[in-house]
């Protein structure tokens, strides 16, 4: 009964305070905004999107008779779609780039260089409803809470409840139960809208998952800021101490922790920037088949394998376009060169990526930004499942193209070899699926965890909070 | 209804109670003098269990704060110098909040009738008590003290800094409170108004009761005299 008033009674107050209902209805406009501006931009995306999808497979398709290598080298693009949740957590999507061109012999970075524009400093910015809730809003919870505590105290409240049988334990319980009605009245709208976005865009399905894992994620951190800003209130001497801790902390777990993680990321897994990629991958496949050389060492050898496994002298006199044959060996040497390369950055992304989960343990806010980025399908996690899927079709595309030459370019046919618009439109095309359970692998599931930590870890300070309390009169 | 009984406090090296005895029986008022520092708050902060004892007993209506604060403290209503309200609510919710903190469900008009008992204008019940001066604010108090039907009301200093008018309507209020049955316990540094409005005074000096007199039994300059008297002992 005593919590449940003095929680009512917190509402109350904190609805009725000027400066705390200005501040809850500015972040209700921003959030607004930013849904408004998140919605616009993804359906620009998811249009575009379909637009250059429907137009790289028409020009594939209408690319004319042609050496079906020559299309290999003509390429095409792969793209990936924008997730609906990516309106409320656009995440790395918008630095990492969403398209791949797709050609032979060459594994080739998303548009804006992976190598270079998956550095982890950039995903910490823009006004998203991610970044007012990884950003602002915890302000705004620390300004509606700093006094919650510190204010009875100062006013001589503290000892009037108390000599009305008011315990510590419920005055802090009613407190964060009043501050998290106030958190609730900003964030159910934001949710019912969320909601009724999923049911108009008809990704109610697909998505309600990932969306409300979402809303967890950022009540988990909310709950967070809420504790720790009542357990500060609790535990400060003076309203001011109690803001001054509490915004040391904020631009500790904002500002600060994110921006020195970064650097240490960088600093320890140092990313390779595109040239010094290309140079190194160059410099490997001079170690193999050249499939557009036929005179090097390593072709040549190859050709005098094939000559002998078939028992003939000139490769005019094989079953096959000997030409097909190396060039999809050649492909495949270069895959492996390609997939050696990648999967070293990979892992410098790996490793930064671990860093970071760590340095959740640091700052709830990393925890909840990674944990929102997964759930929303716009982490890097998401991005190199794409990335995956690309090179895959890519590989089997190229694959397709080769073997069409060597089957088809024999005997008469042999020079001047062309493919058709016919040959072309059953080449197999390239849609990306996410995967159909939200987490794409178990490492997503860290930040979460932590995340989770951070909340019975911040009901645990509360507690303490509540022992010391006690005491004081 | 107050019982104490050898009650010592210290903090630290400082006594701030000593060996206290004093009762207050129902319909009572029992004024507590002394100077600051003497142990009036102190022996207050013991009846609310703010403090625990280092020995003796403080009891309400037979309960040991000490070992049953919270049965004691739904006995009791606290007024201190400076009443704690919640400047943004109303007299009303106000009133409202600290009954609900006791189990009692109070409706606006009920919550209005015990403010105007307590001498609160009805439309200034309903006004925030962020523009209240002290005076109403002390008659919320009394308006709770009368809500919750309390035995026993522990006041600290409640009429310091109140004008006269206030504070003789203040004085009516607890005479009110007397003849229905509550016993009063009041720690104060106004003379004149412990003769007019108490049934007993009491005189700490140094943590102890040094001189308990019937109010009726002395005057107002014979009450002025004894005081100095202990003071400057």
């Amino acid at each position: 009964m005593n919590i449940y008033s003095i929680a009512n009674n917190q509402l109350t107050q904190l609805v009725r305070d000027k400066v705390v209902a200005s501040l809850g209805l500015l972040i209700l406009f921003l959030l607004g905004v930013s849904i408004i501006t998140g919605i616009s931009y993804y359906s620009e995306m998811a249009e575009q999107h379909q637009q250059a999808e429907e137009l790289a497979r028409i020009q594939w398709e209408n690319q004319g008779d042609k050496n079906p290598h020559s299309a290999a080298h003509y390429g095409t693009f792969a793209f990936k779609p924008v997730t609906v949740l990516s309106v409320f957590e656009p995440g790395v999507d918008r630095y990492t780039g969403v398209s791949i061109f797709l050609e032979g012999h060459r594994q080739n970075f998303a548009a804006f260089s992976l190598a270079e524009d998956k550095d982890s400093s950039r995903r910490f910015a823009e006004l998203t409803p991610a970044f007012i809730f990884a950003y602002l809003f915890p302000l705004f919870i620390i300004l509606a809470g700093y006094r919650s505590i510190t204010a009875e105290k100062e006013s001589g409240m503290y000892r009037f409840l108390k000599s009305q049988g008011v315990s510590s334990s419920q005055l802090i319980a009613g407190k964060t139960l009043g501050l998290w009605a106030v958190i609730l009245l900003i964030y159910i709208p934001f949710l019912l809208i969320g909601l009724i976005f999923l049911i108009i865009t008809g990704a109610f399905g697909e998505s309600l998952a990932g969306f409300l894992l979402m809303g967890i994620v950022w009540l988990l951190y909310f709950g967070v800021i809420a504790h720790i800003t009542i357990t500060i209130s609790a535990l400060a001497k003076s309203s001011g101490s109690s803001m001054v801790v509490l915004l040391s902390l904020w631009i500790l777990s904002t500002l600060l922790v994110p921006r020195l993680i970064t650097n240490v990321a960088s600093g320890v897994h140092p990313v390779p920037n595109t040239s010094e990629f290309y140079q190194a991958v160059r410099t490997d496949l001079l170690e193999g088949i050249d499939g557009h050389n036929p005179y090097s060492e390593h072709s040549v050898a190859f050709r005098d394998s094939v000559l002998a496994a078939h028992g003939v002298d000139d490769v005019a006199d094989l079953p096959f376009n000997f030409r097909g044959m190396m060039l999809q060996e050649g492909e495949e040497f270069e895959k492996k060169i390609y997939d050696h390369h990648f999967a070293k950055i990979d892992e410098i992304h790996r490793a930064q990526n671990r860093l970071f989960s760590i340095s959740s343990f640091l700052s709830p806010t990393i925890a909840a930004r990674m944990s929102s980025m997964a759930v929303a399908g716009t982490d890097m996690h998401a991005f190199n499942h794409f990335s995956a899927e690309a090179e895959a079709y890519r590989i089997e595309l190229v694959r397709e193209l080769n073997m069409d030459l060597k089957i088809n370019a024999v005997g008469d046919r042999a020079a001047g070899y062309t493919a058709g618009a016919d040959f072309f439109a059953q080449n197999i095309a390239f849609t990306y699926e996410r995967p159909a359970s939200v987490f794409i692998n178990s490492s997503q599931l860290m930040p979460l965890f932590i995340s989770l930590l951070w909340f019975v870890a911040s009901i645990l300070i509360l507690g303490v909070a509540a022992r010391k309390n006690e005491e004081v009169q | 209804m107050i019982e104490i009984n050898d009650l010592t406090k210290s903090f630290g090296s400082t006594v701030a109670v000593k060996d206290l005895k004093l009762n207050v029986a129902k319909g009572e008022i029992y004024c507590l003098l002394g100077a600051n520092g003497a142990g009036k708050t102190t022996t207050i902060n013991l009846l609310l269990n703010l403090v625990q004892p280092e020995n003796g007993t403080a009891k309400i209506g037979g309960l040991n704060a000490a070992d049953e604060p919270l049965k004691t403290k739904e006995k009791l209503t606290y007024i201190p110098e400076n009443l704690a309200l919640y400047p943004s609510l109303s007299g009303v919710e106000n009133l409202r909040f600290f009954c609900g903190l006791s189990g009692i469900k109070l409706s606006d008009s009920d919550a209005v009738s015990y403010l105007m008992e307590a001498g609160l204008q009805e439309e200034a019940a309903h006004k925030r008590v962020g523009g209240y001066s002290k005076g109403m604010r002390q008659k919320v108090g009394i308006a709770l003290a009368i809500a919750r039907s309390s035995e026993v009301l522990l006041l600290d200093e409640p009429t310091s800094g109140l004008d006269p008018a206030a504070s003789s309507d203040f004085a009516t209020l607890l005479t009110n409170m007397k003849e229905r049955g509550s016993a009063v316990l009041m720690a104060t540094h106004d003379l004149f108004r412990a003769k007019e409005t108490g049934t007993k005074i009491g005189i700490m000096n140094k943590g102890s009761l040094v001189e308990e007199l019937d109010a009726a039994d002395v005057t107002h300059s014979d009450l002025e005299k004894i005081y100095l008297n202990h003071m400057r002992a």
